[in-house]
């Protein structure tokens, strides 16, 4: 954030970015990654136009089917700048963040609803080699990595 | 059906085992997929690996019905064998159905608008699953159970 900002920004440059319907696929030109915002963090990510400040975006949660907590968007932008989709300058959280079971137990989310809480699940994108052999793959499909 | 996955995670067993029980065959290794969403038949032989080496088994040989035109896709499965797996399929989001076939997809860094473009209209036009495997006899008739099912949700 720089002085004419007063919240988070998306980051655009070199990125390709495929929407749909709840949730948004992004390219990284530049790590050659491929992730994937679940429908709350790609709902953050929307809001973060360096005017929007995060208890903005909480008030604005409800839209997204989430009550209008902080700690939620605090988590879905430490998703969002561990993945490297926030330009500027690091993010300033000024609370440490809940983890993701405490945050689900505050807020009485049910274990079938923790799928909204924000999550990203990201990949390497093959290279061409890799992609026919498999040899860099998990040896399980992805699971959602949660910011800590 | 497609069925995005690493070498050696049991695909090419499984699709014998799939057109034995009278699926029709497009390809093993790779799909070709066009900018509709449509695969395309690209019918090589089965590679299928075994203690002895690899063996080169011809669909027409297994009684397959080979695909003639281009089909949309209605199930992607992602699916590994796993000695002690157990067929028990849980759904995809689009986004997570998307990354699977990303992750498989050839094309990804040469070409990423239109991977992330046509894996991202592919996921959500089909309906997908992932669950590891167990013995393909046991499980095949369950994944194509499975498939049916996700065919007629969406």
């Amino acid at each position: 954030m720089n002085n004419s900002t007063i919240g988070p920004i998306a980051r655009k440059a070199d990125l390709t970015i495929e929407h749909l319907p709840s949730e948004v696929v992004v390219y990284d030109h530049k790590r050659h990654r491929v992730h994937c915002l679940n429908q709350s963090t790609a709902f953050i990510w929307g809001c973060c136009d360096g005017q929007t400040t995060i208890e903005r975006m909480a008030d604005r949660l409800p839209e997204g089917g989430l009550p209008p907590d902080p700690d939620i968007v605090r988590r879905g932008l430490k998703a969002l700048e561990r993945a490297h989709l926030l330009a500027g300058e690091p993010l300033q959280l000024e609370a440490p963040l809940p983890s993701r079971r405490k945050l689900m137990r505050k807020l009485g989310v049910a274990a079938g609803s923790a799928a909204l809480l924000p999550a990203i699940v990201s990949i390497v994108a093959p290279t061409p080699a890799m992609a026919q052999s498999g040899d860099s793959h998990p040896t399980h499909p992805p699971h959602p990595i949660h910011p800590r | 059906m497609l069925f995005p996955g690493r070498t050696r995670s049991g695909k090419s067993t499984l699709i014998r085992a799939l057109i034995r029980a009278g699926a029709v065959y497009f390809s093993d290794e790779f799909a070709r997929i066009d900018a509709h969403g449509l695969v395309h038949p690209f019918p090589r032989p089965l590679s299928l690996r075994s203690p002895e080496g690899t063996v080169v088994v011809r669909p027409e040989e297994e009684g397959a019905g080979i695909a003639s035109k281009p089909c949309p896709i209605g199930a992607v499965i992602v699916t590994q064998f796993r000695a002690d797996g157990i067929w028990r399929p849980s759904r995809l989001s689009p986004g997570e159905a998307a990354l699977a076939l990303l992750r498989n997809t050839v094309a990804i860094r040469s070409e990423p608008a239109k991977a992330i473009r046509r894996m991202s209209m592919l996921a959500s036009q089909a309906g997908a699953m992932r669950s590891f495997r167990g013995d393909v006899e046991t499980d095949a008739p369950a994944v194509l159970r499975t498939a049916a099912d996700l065919v007629h949700s969406i």
